[in-house]
C-alpha cells in the first residue's frame, strides 16, 4: 500500500520517466521513510502537528537545561535572518510553530534539531564557519533534520506505541488528572529520547545523509552556495582535535559525509551570486559584543579570525 | 533524464508524501477547490506566492479558508470576510474540524482531526511534564519562539545579500508555478 502511494507521489512530483520513479522508490531516503510509515502505521495514526510542536519544546528546554545562549540580541537576530532565508526554501517551510534558532555559548562542535523547528547551534560550531553561506549551510542541514521529521523518527517505536495507546483512549479536549499523569510519562519518554539522540547519541548515518543531502538542495534554490556545505565539512576534517561532547559523538566523520555533499553538488545547476556582500556582513554581524565577559575556550578560534568569545565545554548546571 | 538535484528533491519530497501517507488514517493534504484549515499557530496571506511580499493578513489556528487555485505548493485562499490571498499548503490541512469522529478511540482519524480536537500531546500535558521536571525553564524556550523574522525584514535581508533582486513589495521574484516548494527562487537560479 505505501509503496503504491510513493508510486502515484512520484507521478504527481513529475516523474514520469519509470526508471526514475524506481531509483527514488528503491533510494535509501525511501525505504527509511517506508520503515518510519510502518510504524507510525501499527501505532494508529501519525503524530500531528501540535504534538510535534508541544515535543519539540519540551526537547528544548532540556537542551537549555544543559547550555546557555549567547547574551547578544545582534547576533541571536543575525542567525535567525539566515535560518529564515534558507528556511522557506525547505519542503516544509510552515511548521507549527515556526523555525526560530538560537546560538549557544558553547566551544564545542555541535548543532542541535529540535521537532517542530527549534534549532540550536553552539558558538563553537558558528565560529568554524567562515562566511554566511556557510552558516546557512550548517543551518539548512538542521532545517532538513526537522522538515524529514528525524528527530521523531528517531524514538524508538515501543514509546510510540505505548504513548498512542494512551492518546487514543480520551474523548474529551481537557483531560482528567490521571490521564494527563499518564500522558506526561509518555510524552517524557519521548522527549527523553530524542534528548539523548541529539546530544550524546547522534541520529542514523542515514538520516545525516538525508540531511546532507537535502540541505545541498535548499541551499541551491536559496541562492546561497550549495558548495558552503563542502566547505564547512572540510574545516571540520581539518580540525586536530576530535574528541570531546558534540559533533565527534553525534555525526559521521566529515569524510563520509563530504562523499555524499559532493555527490549531490554534482545536481546543483546555480551560479551563486552577492557571496562578497553577505560575507561582508556575516563579518559584522559576527563581531563580538565587546561587553561581553571574556573567557577562555578550548574550542575553535574561527577561520576567519574572529575571536570565538565562546565558553569552555558548554556545560550550563 | 532529470538532473540529479531535481531528482533528489524530488526524492525528499516523496519522503514527505510517505511520512504523511503512514499513518492508519492519513493527513489531509488541502485541494483547490475545497475548504481547508488552518494547522499552524500564525500564517501570512501574502498578495504573492512567496514569503517575503508584505502580508495581507494574518492567520491563526484553525481559521477555514476556501481554496482556489494553486501555484507550485502555494493555494490562493479566500477568507470569510471575502479577503483572498496566496497561503502555503503546509500552513493548510484540508480536514475541518468536527467532521471527523475522534470519540470512539478506535484511531480511525487522522493526526490532522486529533490536533483541530485539541487531542494528544498539547499545553495540559506540558504543564504536567514541567511541574515534574521544575529544573526545566520553559519561558526559556518561550523567549527563543519570540525571536521572528517578519516578511519585511525577510524581504530586506535577502534583497541586501544578493538573494533576490531589488526591494520593495513589488519587486523580488515573481514566483514560478512549478514543482518548487517555494515559489519565490534564489538569484541567479534560472
Amino acid at each position: 500500500m505505501v509503496c503504491a502511494m510513493i508510486l502515484a507521489a512520484a507521478l504527481g512530483w513529475g516523474l514520469d520517466d519509470l526508471d526514475d520513479v524506481v531509483d527514488v522508490v528503491e533510494s535509501d531516503e525511501v525505504q527509511t521513510a517506508i520503515e518510519v510509515g510502518e510504524s507510525f502505521h501499527d501505532a494508529a495514526r501519525e503524530i500531528s502537528e501540535t504534538e510535534e510542536y508541544y515535543i519539540g519544546r519540551a526537547v528544548a528546554a532540556n537542551i537549555l537545561h544543559r547550555y546557555s545562549p549567547v547574551s547578544d540580541p545582534d547576533v541571536q537576530a543575525y542567525i535567525n535572518e539566515v535560518g529564515r532565508a534558507v528556511s522557506v526554501y525547505s519542503p516544509r517551510p510552515a511548521t507549527y510553530g515556526g523555525y526560530h534558532f538560537l546560538l549557544l555559548e558553547s566551544g564545542e562542535i555541535n548543532a542541535m534539531a529540535c521537532p517542530g523547528g527549534l534549532v540550536f547551534v553552539t558558538r563553537g560550531l558558528y565560529d568554524l564557519a567562515d562566511s554566511e553561506d556557510e552558516l546557512a549551510a550548517v543551518l539548512a542541514h538542521e532545517i532538513s533534520h526537522v522538515a524529514l521529521k528525524h528527530g521523531l523518527r528517531s524514538v524508538e517505536k515501543a514509546k510510540w506505541t505505548g504513548a498512542f495507546a494512551q492518546l487514543g483512549t480520551a474523548a474529551a479536549e481537557r483531560y482528567g488528572s490521571d490521564e494527563v499523569r499518564e500522558l506526561s510519562e509518555s510524552y517524557g519518554d519521548v522527549v527523553s529520547d530524542i534528548t539523548t539522540n541529539l546530544v550524546t547519541r547522534g541520529y542514523s548515518r542515514d538520516s545525516e545523509k538525508q540531511a546532507d543531502s537535502l540541505a545541498v538542495a535548499i541551499l541551491d534554490r536559496s541562492g546561497y552556495d550549495p558548495a558552503a556545505l563542502k566547505r564547512v565539512l572540510e574545516a571540520m576534517a581539518a580540525m586536530d582535535s576530535r574528541s570531546g561532547p558534540g559533533f565527534w559523538q553525534t555525526h559521521p566523520s566529515p569524510e563520509d559525509r563530504l562523499d555524499v555533499v559532493e555527490e549531490s553538488l554534482d545536481g546543483c545547476t546555480g551560479t551563486p551570486r552577492g557571496m562578497a556582500e553577505r560575507t561582508a556582513r556575516f563579518a559584522e554581524r559576527s563581531a563580538v559584543d565587546a561587553s561581553a565577559p571574556e573567557t577562555t575556550d578550548s574550542g575553535t578560534s574561527g577561520r576567519g579570525g574572529r575571536s570565538s568569545g565562546g565558553s569552555s565545554g558548554g556545560g550550563r548546571r | 533524464m532529470r538532473s540529479r538535484g531535481c531528482r533528489i528533491w524530488a526524492a525528499a519530497a516523496l519522503l514527505g508524501a510517505v511520512l504523511a501517507s503512514g499513518a492508519a488514517v492519513a493527513e489531509d493534504p488541502p485541494e483547490a477547490g475545497s475548504q481547508a484549515t488552518v494547522k499552524v499557530r500564525s500564517q501570512h496571506m501574502f498578495p504573492r506566492p512567496v514569503f517575503y511580499a508584505e502580508p495581507l493578513a494574518e492567520l491563526s489556528f484553525g481559521e477555514v479558508l476556501t481554496l482556489g487555485e494553486s501555484s507550485g505548493d502555494w493555494f490562493r485562499a479566500t477568507r470569510s470576510g471575502g479577503t483572498s490571498g496566496w497561503v502555503h499548503a503546509t500552513a493548510l490541512t484540508g480536514a475541518v474540524a468536527g467532521e471527523g469522529d475522534i470519540g470512539s478511540g478506535s484511531g480511525e482519524v487522522s493526526s490532522d482531526e486529533v490536533m483541530l480536537a485539541g487531542r494528544g500531546f498539547n499545553s495540559q500535558v506540558e504543564d504536567a511534564y514541567s511541574s515534574d521536571h521544575p529544573e526545566l525553564d520553559f519561558s526559556e524556550v518561550d523567549a527563543m519562539e519570540r525571536l521572528e523574522v517578519t516578511p519585511s525584514e525577510l524581504e530586506s535581508f535577502l534583497a541586501e545579500g544578493g538573494l533576490i533582486e531589488s526591494t520593495g513589495s513589488s519587486g523580488g521574484d515573481s514566483g514560478d508555478s512549478g514543482s518548487s516548494p517555494d515559489s519565490g527562487r534564489g538569484r541567479g537560479r534560472s
